[in-house]
């Protein structure tokens, strides 16, 4: 065998791997599409006005985990305190801030010491004073040692007094009828339901000012409204087939609701890893499901919670890299579920779909880039070939996130202008030219950092939301 | 070999399959656009429908006589569906004789029969939206078809037809409803508290009269609707749903629907629950104590501060929390002297709610 037929070879694996991927992107997209339509009509039956009167409504603990966030906490908690919801209280967890994130707080809000009961089912790093505000009935702030977004996480579960805990990221902002919309599913069937989760929005170049509902618009960054495609189809289109699939393996960090009992009885967040979010509801998957539990993790693709994304190269490499690696590790340290049929769909599509398309997808795709390159060179493939590839993966990959983009506007449309969309489109075009290869390396180059150990979480710098 | 066979089916097809694949993308691109526009079009061709129809309807509601609903009546699709929505819209938000006008107008132009049609549509949101609107209009006459609605293999059908039901305000509705939905969804308490408030107090004897019904979950879903509505009269057929032959579920709901009434006839139950071997019921028991409030309940509630459960702890700390000075006092007193630790952990806490 000649080294031209080895690169054969390796250019028809990887032609049958994207064609694989192809094919199941089409599939997850008639499901999203049927999920998405059938849950915005159910959606006109439950208005949010109705979950708020009703007596049934399960209260809930929100837990806000803070660190070095003086600039934004107040904006935060009280966008938290100004939620729509029945019974609910806001746990702000100080972990060890360096900054004047407590002062503030105190001043802020009025806080005084109290000696609340902790209820610590779950080991965590030492609290040091729990506050009350004078002025907010439902607001407590937990001071303690830096332990980790986990730790804080896990400290807060054990101050929270409700049944559910919601999870939040303190320089993330919710829409006031969030919470109203995301326990729908918990007040359908209690039992059967762990875990909620919304969809994450891009909030760059939408303003938010004194509006419960903010005014959404593209950024003028190309970067960003890249993000805002990229996130239309992993939540569009991604979760949501996975949820009608029954294997829905994350909650996003930046906003979900779980159900405190099940979570403390796997022991909480785990402590150092990087992906802390994605390994709870995998861990959930694998401990409930080896038990035969009910373990049902829904997306619901109308709550929303507006997040700032990084509007330079250099920050989102840093965040997709630290994403990589957390996704290397929730896969890894959960692989006896891969291919098996006793997790059920989770075991038979989830876990092969995060590990063969997700994982590896910048490996094949780095490896193809380099196979096709050396092939052409050394005249393994001619140039129609070559161009036939290139071109079936642009085209491919636009369908994708066209079929995202048109999911968006079957259902939620929340970019109202022309103008946003053709800006959408026109992202879904560039981002095959240079962004996705650059992300492909970008991400490969984390599983080289989960190789090596590297647990750094990496600096976010933020503008601010508006 | 094979990579040759592919590569020249691929080279021989390049041009057609390059050609599918950019017509897909231009396909999508169009259905995109003409989306776009459509919703922009329609949004604006509402609001400029409803710029002229408002007024005029408004004026009808204010002098029926001299306007009247004529410009309305040869209205076609879509400004006739604009107007349908825009009046069950408005009704929500109207009481007594405006609520009347809308509900006239509703019939006279017509409306029942579309919704009455559309209680059979292959499509249940279809169902679902013409049981709302005539039950938000209160169409008496939709009654027996809202009650084969209660059987709609769509549980979002029923539930909606359940709470129409309710506005229409017959009370004979409310067991069929309740028999209906109570195994179909959590959701059935939330429809059904709103059926029973739309009845209003004609619906407590019928759910007192419930409470013997050999389904627990009935029983069970009735003691929860007594509870919201406050129904003091139905309290000595509630405390016969304590006795300890009753479905643990149903007991558990009894001393909640107990306590939510918190009438003071109720206290001695009350107390005995403290001592029930439910901790569920002991719990609600405090809970119920707390919410009624009187002198004699503080020294069991400082007994139940001993309780080996964390939830009886905590709502007999937040029942003697909300008892105010004499609370407080014995809350002192449990932290001070109290032997448990348990007690004085849940007194030191509910004395920091003071703050």
């Amino acid at each position: 065998m000649n080294i031209f037929s080895i690169l054969q070879f390796l250019s028809l694996v990887i032609l049958a791997y994207f064609f694989i991927i192809s094919i199941f992107y089409f599939f997850t997209f008639l499901l999203s599409f049927k999920g998405l339509i059938t849950h915005k009509i159910r959606s006109n039956f439950s208005t949010p006005r109705e979950i708020l009167n009703a007596k049934i409504t399960p209260p809930i603990s929100v837990l806000a985990p803070a660190y070095n966030e003086e600039k934004s906490i107040v904006t935060s908690v009280n966008s938290l305190l100004n939620l729509e919801y029945g019974q609910y209280e806001v746990i702000v967890i100080n972990d060890g801030s360096r900054d004047n994130t407590l002062e503030v707080l105190i001043k802020e809000f009025d806080l005084a010491k109290t000696s609340r009961n902790t209820n610590p089912q779950i080991p965590t790093k030492k609290i040091s004073d729990i506050y009350k505000s004078r002025k907010y009935d439902n607001l407590v702030v937990v001071d303690k040692e830096n332990g980790g977004k986990a730790d804080s996480l896990n400290a807060g579960i054990n101050v929270s007094m409700y049944p559910l805990f919601c999870c939040i990221d303190a320089d993330s902002i919710l829409e006031k009828t969030s919470l109203l919309k995301i326990v729908h599913p918990f007040m359908e069937a209690y039992t059967s339901v762990v875990a909620t989760g919304g969809i994450v929005r891009v909030a760059n170049g939408c303003i938010y000012q004194n509006r419960p509902y903010p005014l959404v618009r593209t950024s003028d960054k190309l970067l960003v409204n890249i993000q805002v495609v990229e996130y239309f189809r992993a939540f569009l289109s991604g979760r949501m087939a996975l949820t009608m699939m029954d294997c829905n393996m994350i909650i996003s960090g930046a906003f979900g609701l779980f159900k405190k009992q099940p979570v403390i009885d796997i022991g909480g967040y785990k402590e150092g890893v990087v992906g802390e979010d994605m390994e709870l509801v995998v861990r959930l998957h694998h401990e409930m499901r080896k038990k035969k539990q009910p373990c049902g993790i829904y997306f619901i693709p109308d709550t929303v919670c507006w997040t700032e994304v990084p509007e330079s190269l250099k920050i989102l490499s840093r965040q997709r890299n630290r994403w990589h690696r957390g996704l290397a590790e929730s896969l890894t340290m959960h692989i006896g579920i891969l291919m098996n049929p006793k997790y059920g769909t989770v075991g038979l599509i989830g876990m092969p779909y995060f590990f063969f398309v997700e994982f590896m997808s910048p490996i094949v795709e780095l490896a193809g880039y380099i196979i096709f390159v050396t092939s052409f060179y050394l005249k393994a493939i001619d140039i129609l070939t070559f161009s036939a590839f290139f071109i079936l993966a642009v085209a491919f990959g636009l369908v994708h996130s066209l079929l995202a983009l048109l999911m968006e506007e079957v259902t939620y449309h929340r970019y109202p202008k022309i103008k946003d969309l053709l800006k959408l489109m026109a992202s879904a075009v560039v981002e095959h030219f240079g962004y996705r290869q650059y992300m492909a390396i970008v991400r490969a180059k984390g599983i080289f950092d989960w190789l090596i150990g590297n647990k750094s979480w990496g600096l976010m710098e933020r503008i601010g939301i508006k | 070999m094979l990579f040759k066979l592919i590569t020249e089916f691929l080279n021989d097809y390049i041009t057609n399959a390059t050609v599918i694949l950019f017509i897909i993308i231009s396909v999508l691109t169009l259905i995109l656009i003409i989306i776009k526009f459509s919703y922009i079009f329609w949004q604006n061709y509402i609001l400029k429908v409803n710029s002229w129809m408002k007024p005029i309807f408004e004026e009808y509601i204010k002098n029926p006589n001299n306007t009247g609903i004529l410009p309305f009546y040869y209205l076609l699709f879509p400004n006739s569906s604009i107007l349908h929505k825009y009046i069950v819209f408005r009704s929500f938000s109207e009481t007594g004789k405006n609520f009347e006008l809308t509900a006239e107008a509703y019939n006279a132009l017509k409306f029942h029969k579309v919704d009455l049609r559309n209680l059979n549509s292959i499509f249940w949101w279809k169902r679902a939206e013409a049981a709302r609107c005539l039950g938000q209009m209160r169409y008496k006459k939709a009654k027996p078809f809202l009650i084969e609605k209660l059987n709609d293999p769509v549980v979002e059908v029923r539930l909606i037809a359940a709470w129409s039901l309710g506005r229409i305000g017959d009370t004979d509705t409310i067991l069929p409803s309740m028999e209906a939905l109570v195994n179909a969804s959590r959701l059935a308490g939330m429809r059904l508290s709103s059926t029973v408030f739309e009845i209003g107090e004609k619906a407590i004897p019928v759910l007192s009269e419930t409470l013997q019904h050999s389904d627990p979950a009935v029983r069970l879903l009735a003691l929860h609707l007594l509870g919201e509505m406050r129904a003091v009269e139905s309290i000595p057929v509630i405390k016969n749903k304590t006795v300890i032959d009753e479905d643990k579920e149903v007991r558990i709901a009894a001393y909640k629907s107990l306590g939510t009434i918190s009438h003071p006839s109720s206290l001695s139950i009350l107390i005995e629950g403290l001592k029930d071997v439910l901790w569920e019921v002991r719990a609600q028991s405090a809970r119920g104590l707390g919410i009624i409030g009187s002198d004699e309940v503080i020294e069991p509630l400082v007994s139940a501060l001993e309780d080996q459960k964390w939830w009886v702890r905590r709502n007999a700390g937040e029942a003697l929390f909300k008892l105010g000075i004499k609370g407080k006092a014995s809350l002192k007193q449990v932290l001070e002297k109290s032997c448990s630790e348990h007690a004085r952990d849940m007194a030191l806490q509910w004395l920091n709610e003071y703050i």
